[in-house]
């Protein structure tokens, strides 16, 4: 009987093989032999634990820092581990027992049941989240298990044997296993070798026909083959390759904040069978979007903790990703804290606009925010969009030598600006007003009704989430919901706000865009207004966008727009091309929740990282990048069909996401001359 | 269709080489605040690790005791 070192899982399992059928008992090591850690160091798992206990502790009004909570558990397990060792070989520990002790330690009572149930809980989804089967060893294990030999998982650790079978249940191999055995429940370890006469006798095993798997050479080589079983030990050049790599970007990142982000990325990274081969837009979802999205979602949740915001209302339609993101992230990133309640709610500027001017009537700002998209032109677009009959403004607007296809807007042949400043004065005419107020009352009423049935009015702070980039949605909203008495304080986060037209804040309506904000100098964030529709396309929901409210006599109606024209068919090709990269964005979600919660660090320590991914994937991507992710079509209603001028057709053509595949292929330094012109633009405003 | 993570650890379509030649082109044009940046040594260790550490784990993991001796050795003549 002896043991052998084997260089790689393959050689393993073909000298496995070629002995299965004398066997009848296979036992193999859990931690790194059927199982791999996404990280290094198994102790930094426990990290995050501590964070939640320090959390959940101040919940409770005890104040505690999260570092002291581990300090507290180390000693603790230390102190078990001493005592155990008086009366057995190994210095073993068992979870339940010392993280009692720490806890009655902590919250100064000793029941203290339900909250070590719950931190148990976490340990335990944490440890999940960080660990992946191998795929190969796995397979053989099944295999095994279907040619009738037993099966079974031994483990020096700390965690007794129905938390591991938690974890392997989630590694999906529970059913195939005859029975988990850990050193915690026993304080007998493999360390020792006290564990294999233990295993021996109660599941009565013969040694003959037994083969013990590991990666340790003392107790899963050694041991075994003293007491008369063989082994076989795993010693995979690569797996302490992956790891060493990770830890270099973990001890970098203390020290340098660059590399922060991508230890982020190197800890989401899928492993064994998750990493299987992927179209270029599931990729780009995955390690472009969704670590930016991931640092958005987990700047929003701060802000909410430290704010007091009580609930999220992630506007239609990109909020249909982001809640999915958050819900998904969000298990591992709460860390103790309570989660503010969430509701996606169909909103959208269309359906919002008319519904705004019920109380103040039709603003000059809003009247601007119209004639923004280059394709509205005249009156009859500011009708489209604020939902008004034109015709009975025929008269209102005769009096002032204006009508409905007098061209406003000086992205289009005719414009002249007299015309404009005539139609700012209609504006501040009361009799023209109160034609807006009276044809945009009934959809005020039905959203308030809306508004009413989600419970916007029955919190005092709300967060309020949208892409970007005016914050016109949340704009439109505030408007409509001011007046009343019972109206929340509005916290407004946008991905990127690039601000065109300023933002009325006031201490009840705050506004910030998080990765980009034109009001912040920052270089490289503001890349992200080279591709603005690649992100707006990839987080919109698979659902038509909202119309209007419709007031009925026993409340409203969401109107949703119909698809069978141009721009709804336009719409369902764009979200079948983009399937793919909003997969591989919300697939990131829960590694990115875990990764992050595992390194501690948020969005500022992000930033460096993101910096760097948002300059190389917007204003440095290369060709094959740019072909397979741009956009197809990007239309909506409130962009208007006019044809705009010349000069500013070629202005928009101008930039490195429009410009055609050969200019992007053959240009010379196309890409740096952009960003130079993209430079200079910045520093101008 | 290709793997996210590459059989060098490294990001597919965000490889080590293309940071790289990006940190390079913002020394010459400003690009943004990258958090004091990698540390060229960091770097270089990273790139090492990534493309050319292959041979140095196979190699370790077969002489591991001579390995450790010899890590044991330069670090008593660093002292």
């Amino acid at each position: 009987m002896g043991f052998e070192k084997y260089y790689s899982l393959t050689s393993l399992i073909e000298e496995g093989r070629k002995r299965a059928a004398e066997l009848d008992v296979v036992t193999f090591d859990l931690f790194d032999t059927l199982v791999i850690r996404r990280i290094h160091d198994p102790d930094l798992v426990k990290l995050p634990v501590a964070r939640y206990i320090s959390a959940r502790a101040s919940r409770a009004g005890i104040t505690i820092s999260w570092e002291q909570v581990q300090k507290r558990r180390d000693e603790i397990e230390a102190e078990e581990r001493a005592r155990t060792g008086q009366s057995y070989d190994d210095h073993e520990a068992c979870y339940p027992s010392y993280m009692g002790d720490l806890l009655r330690e902590i919250y100064g009572r000793d029941d203290v049941d339900h909250i070590l149930e719950d931190v148990t809980d976490y340990e335990l989804f944490m440890e999940n989240q960080m660990l992946v089967p191998r795929h190969e060893l796995v397979g053989w294990l099944k295999e095994l298990s279907e040619q009738g030999k037993r099966v079974f998982v031994v483990s020096d650790i700390y965690l007794p044997s129905e938390h591991l079978k938690i974890l392997v249940k989630h590694a999906g191999f529970l059913e195939y296993v005859e029975d988990v055995i850990s050193s915690a429940d026993t304080f007998l370890a493999k360390a020792s070798g006290n564990a294999f006469p233990l295993v021996e006798e109660k599941f009565s095993l013969s040694k003959t026909t037994w083969l013990h798997v590991g990666d340790n050479p003392i107790s899963d080589g050694l041991r075994p083959a003293e007491f008369g079983i063989d082994a076989l030990v795993l010693h995979d050049a690569a797996e302490k390759r992956r790891k060493f790599i990770i830890k270099c970007f973990t001890n970098y990142s203390q020290g340098r904040p660059f590399w922060r982000g991508r230890a982020l990325q190197q800890l989401m990274h899928p492993h064994e069978g998750e990493n299987v081969e992927r179209p270029l837009l599931y990729r780009e979802g995955y390690t472009f979007l969704g670590p930016l999205m991931g640092g958005f979602i987990q700047h929003l949740a701060e802000t909410c903790f430290d704010k007091n915001i009580t609930k999220i209302f992630f506007l239609s339609r990109e909020g249909y990703t982001f809640k999915k993101y958050w819900d998904a992230c969000m298990p591992a990133l709460k860390q103790g804290r309570e989660l503010p309640e969430t509701e996606y709610l169909y909103v959208s500027r269309m359906a919002l606009a008319g519904a705004s001017c019920a109380h103040q009537g039709l603003v000059e700002a809003n009247a601007d925010i119209a004639f923004l998209p280059p394709g509205n032109r005249d009156f009859r677009d500011v009708c489209r969009i604020f939902k008004f009959e034109s015709e009975r403004f025929v008269e209102h607007l005769g009096r002032y030598g204006l009508s409905a296809d007098t061209c406003l807007s000086p992205n289009h042949e005719g414009y002249d600006e007299e015309n404009r400043k005539t139609f700012n004065r209609m504006l501040e005419d009361e009799q023209f007003q109160d034609e807006v107020r009276h044809q945009s009352a009934a959809s005020n009423k039905a959203l308030l009704r809306y508004l009413d049935d989600v419970g916007l009015f029955s919190h005092p702070d709300v967060a309020i989430v949208d892409i970007g980039w005016l914050g016109t949605i949340q704009r439109f909203l505030y408007e409509a919901v001011a007046h009343r008495e019972d109206c929340p304080r509005f916290h407004g986060f946008l991905f990127g706000a690039t601000r065109g037209i300023p933002y009325p804040e006031s201490s009840r309506n705050s506004l910030e865009g998080v990765i980009f904000d034109r009001y912040r100098f920052k270089m490289a964030p503001s890349t992200i207004l080279y591709a603005r529709d690649l992100f707006e396309e990839a987080c919109r929901a698979p659902h038509p966008t909202l119309n209007g409210y419709r007031l009925t006599d026993d409340g409203y109606e969401l109107e949703f727009r119909e698809t069978a024209d141009e721009i709804g068919q336009a719409e369902l090709e764009q979200d079948k091309h983009f399937e793919p990269l909003q997969e591989g964005l919300l697939d990131s979600a829960p590694r990115f929740g875990a990764a992050s919660a595992l390194l501690g660090y948020n969005l500022l320590d992000y930033r460096p990282w993101f910096n760097y991914l948002m300059l190389s994937k917007l204003a440095f991507a290369k060709t094959k990048e740019i072909k397979e992710i741009r956009h197809k079509h990007h239309l909506d209603d409130f962009h208007g069909q006019k044809k705009i001028a010349r000069k500013v057709e070629r202005r928009m053509k101008r930039s490195l996401w429009d410009s055609s595949l050969n200019r992007i292929r053959f240009s010379p330094f196309l890409r740096s001359r952009l960003f130079i012109r993209h430079l200079v633009d910045r520093i101008k405003e | 269709m290709k793997r996210i993570f590459t059989k060098t650890f490294d990001i597919e379509g965000n490889e080590l080489s293309r940071v790289g030649r990006i940190l390079l082109l913002s020394r010459i044009i400003p690009m943004g605040n990258f958090g004091s940046g990698p540390d060229v040594r960091c770097f270089i260790t990273m790139i090492v690790l990534h493309y050319f550490s292959r041979p140095i784990f196979w190699l370790s993991v077969r002489r591991e005791d001579d390995v450790r001796r010899l890590v044991a050795m330069v670090k008593k003549l660093n002292r």
